[in-house]
């Protein structure tokens, strides 16, 4: 099973392709640094604008009586972070290494895509290319070979999620400097109650939400291509999901049927920051529609890989 | 049984919807033999070869391997298999050697020295370290050869194995599947269209033609001819006529007949030096003596209906 393991990562890793991929996601990594360092303009007087801002709010906060709850909680919210920052002398404007981390995870639409270009060709080229036969007639079962196809794609998206990560940090640093890890990090729950953490925890806590998202979009693409044995199709069909997928659990959150699509449950970080698409969602019944959609389709892939013909190519 | 079948292949049938490309195929191949699958294109050949190493799945039938039931038993069965089905597909952004050592981890006990082993038997050497998307059609053949016989088979399946190689590839391949299967006792079984390349490589042939067994032929002058049984020879002489009468005169019973140029005789083999010393005696120029298989040769054109596919 091992030397199976290593045949699947010596197919990915002696393909120029993969390299080029990551290549492009540390290139679009530096491009965001840069950027932001000649975008950036740090407030000299950040001070009084923030000591300014906070009585502005006091003020409406004692005089408007028609505030709704919740603005008045995201105000007063908005005092106690502002307060926290002239308390301690910090000034928010200022980029660091970890902060620009944090910011540059939004490249993970580009890293899911990339992800889903292996995961999705990893079982399909085999067929495209007709090696296939070669494969499946060795000693090995066909069990074996889709599981170490699929534990390979696994790595392979961990490998590309860390690189980013670790790239992130890396360009993060030598651009903006290496202070910072324990400046606090502000972010409100579902119910609209701020919280603090420093950024690095943040940041690694950000990391390994995305990796949850980033399995479920390549195990979809894995489906694809074990069943219907064509990368192109698995690649746009799971990078549609992703885009599309997660467009519709926002656009149809106001229904209740909605939280059973997998989307909908995939970014567990709502449930630290910002809330569950849909409400009334619990962390538990998002484990449990994430292990029965996990359970699902690798059934399914497994299923159908293992009993379909190899036709003539 | 006098002796266990390294093959036995038991009513194997596919059909899909309502085709049956393959039917009621029943045949055994012993170890130590050639074995023909001879067929027009469409016959159904890769189609048994594909249900015989499990990449399809059989709608009926049954295939041993030493006994072991393929289906019940994959991993065990294909330990004893090496196979090439349609063309040698591999992967061409990997080296030849990368090739080798890829499917070399999927076997047990295939270590670096067997790799370099097959390299050298197919004459692979120069250009191993090179990508295969860089080789010809002829050297990705001898890789998938050279992939095939990793494990050393017990049983080797090559499906039209000569596609695609020169005139000295295949003599080369030829030999090489035949010491396989007379010094170390493999079966080895190949497809082809061709017949001359059948009658040169095979023990025997069976003819398929539409999914149907037609007929199964021992090859009667290869290595392996038989004694004892009679086979077609031709004679180019100067002057039929003459030798026409020779034979008749000095061999009773055998018949001779006058085709052409040249004297076909029907007669076992250790018969025909005697006859062509009492041409040369009868002072008869002879420039050539050729063993003919007319009756396989005739079969298999009859089969084919003068290049048709059937269908
Ligand atoms: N998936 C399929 N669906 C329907 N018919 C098929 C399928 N695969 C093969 N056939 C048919 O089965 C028949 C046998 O095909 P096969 O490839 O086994 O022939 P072959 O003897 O190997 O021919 P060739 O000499 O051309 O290689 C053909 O008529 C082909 O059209
Ligand atoms: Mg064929």
């Amino acid at each position: 099973m091992f030397k199976l393991l290593s045949n699947e990562n010596m197919k990915i890793y002696r393909r120029l392709r993969t390299w080029i991929l990551l290549g492009i996601i540390l290139l679009a990594t530096v491009l965001v640094a840069v950027v932001i360092r000649t975008h950036e303009q740090e407030n000299p007087n950040w001070k009084q604008t923030l000591i300014a801002q906070n009585a502005d709010l006091q003020q409406s906060l004692q005089h408007d009586q028609q505030l709704p709850p919740e603005s008045r909680q995201h105000m007063q919210s908005t005092i106690q972070m502002n307060q926290y920052y002239i308390d301690h002398n910090l000034n928010p404007t200022r980029m660091t290494g970890w902060k620009f981390a944090t910011t540059a995870e939004s490249l993970s639409a580009l890293l899911i895509a990339f992800i889903v270009v292996v995961a999705g060709d990893i079982v399909a080229s085999e067929f495209s290319t007709g090696t296939i036969k070669m494969l499946l007639t060795q000693t090995a079962t066909r069990t074996q070979i889709l599981l170490s196809k699929y534990v390979a794609a696994l790595l392979h998206a961990l490998f590309m999620t860390a690189a980013m990560l670790v790239f992130s940090l890396l360009c993060g640093w030598i651009v903006f400097g290496m202070a910072g890890a324990g400046e606090p990090q502000f972010f409100t729950d579902g119910q609209g109650h701020m919280h603090q953490m420093p950024v690095a925890g943040y940041l690694f806590m950000h990391y390994g939400f995305l990796f949850i998202e980033v399995i479920f979009t390549a195990t979809i693409a894995f489906m694809v291509s074990a069943i219907f044995r064509s990368s192109t199709l698995a690649i746009t069909l799971s990078v549609l999901a992703f885009f599309v997928g997660n467009t519709l659990v926002a656009a149809l959150s106001r229904y209740s049927w909605v939280k059973y699509i997998l989307f909908a449950n995939t970014d567990l970080s709502r449930y630290v920051e910002g809330g569950p698409p849909v409400a009334g969602m619990t962390l538990g019944f998002s484990i449990i529609m994430l292990i029965i959609y996990f359970v699902v389709m690798n059934l399914l892939a497994w299923y159908i890989f293992t009993k379909r013909d190899v036709a003539l190519t | 049984m006098p002796q266990q079948a390294a093959v036995q292949i038991r009513h194997l049938t596919k059909a899909i919807g309502k085709k049956t490309i393959v039917d009621d195929l029943s045949f055994d191949i012993p170890e130590g033999e050639v074995f023909g699958f001879l067929g027009p294109n469409g016959a159904g050949k890769t189609t048994t070869i594909r249900m015989m190493v499990g990449l399809i799945t059989k709608t009926r039938g049954k295939v041993f391997v030493y006994g072991t039931d393929v289906d019940k038993d994959f991993r065990a069965a294909m330990n004893r298999v090496g196979a090439i089905v349609e063309n040698p597909e591999l992967y061409k952004f990997l080296t030849g050697y990368q090739n080798l050592k890829h499917f070399a981890r999927m076997s047990t006990g295939v270590g670096e020295e067997r790799i370099r082993e097959v390299v050298k038997l197919v004459g692979l050497e120069q250009r191993i370290h090179d990508k295969v998307k860089t080789y010809s059609l002829g050297m990705r053949q001898r890789l998938g050869l050279a992939q095939a016989l990793l494990r050393k088979p017990d049983v080797l399946i090559l499906d039209e194995p000569t596609n695609g190689l020169d005139p000295a590839g295949i003599r080369e391949l030829r030999d090489h599947l035949r010491t396989l299967a007379k010094r170390d006792g493999v079966a080895v079984i190949v497809s082809s269209h061709l017949l001359s390349e059948m009658e040169l490589m095979c023990d025997r042939v069976a003819i398929i033609q539409s999914g149907k067994l037609v007929d199964v032929r021992t090859i009667r002058n290869g290595l392996g001819a038989d004694e004892d049984t009679e086979q077609t020879t031709e004679i180019q002489v100067d002057d039929g006529e003459a030798a026409v009468a020779v034979i008749r005169a000095d061999h009773a019973g055998v018949s001779a007949q006058l085709q052409e140029s040249a004297v076909v005789v029907s007669v076992t083999r250790d018969k025909v030096p005697e006859i062509v010393r009492s041409l040369v005696v009868a002072g008869i120029k002879i420039y050539a003596v050729n063993s003919v298989n007319k009756s396989l040769e005739d079969t298999f054109l009859e089969i084919t209906g003068g290049g048709s596919i059937g269908v």
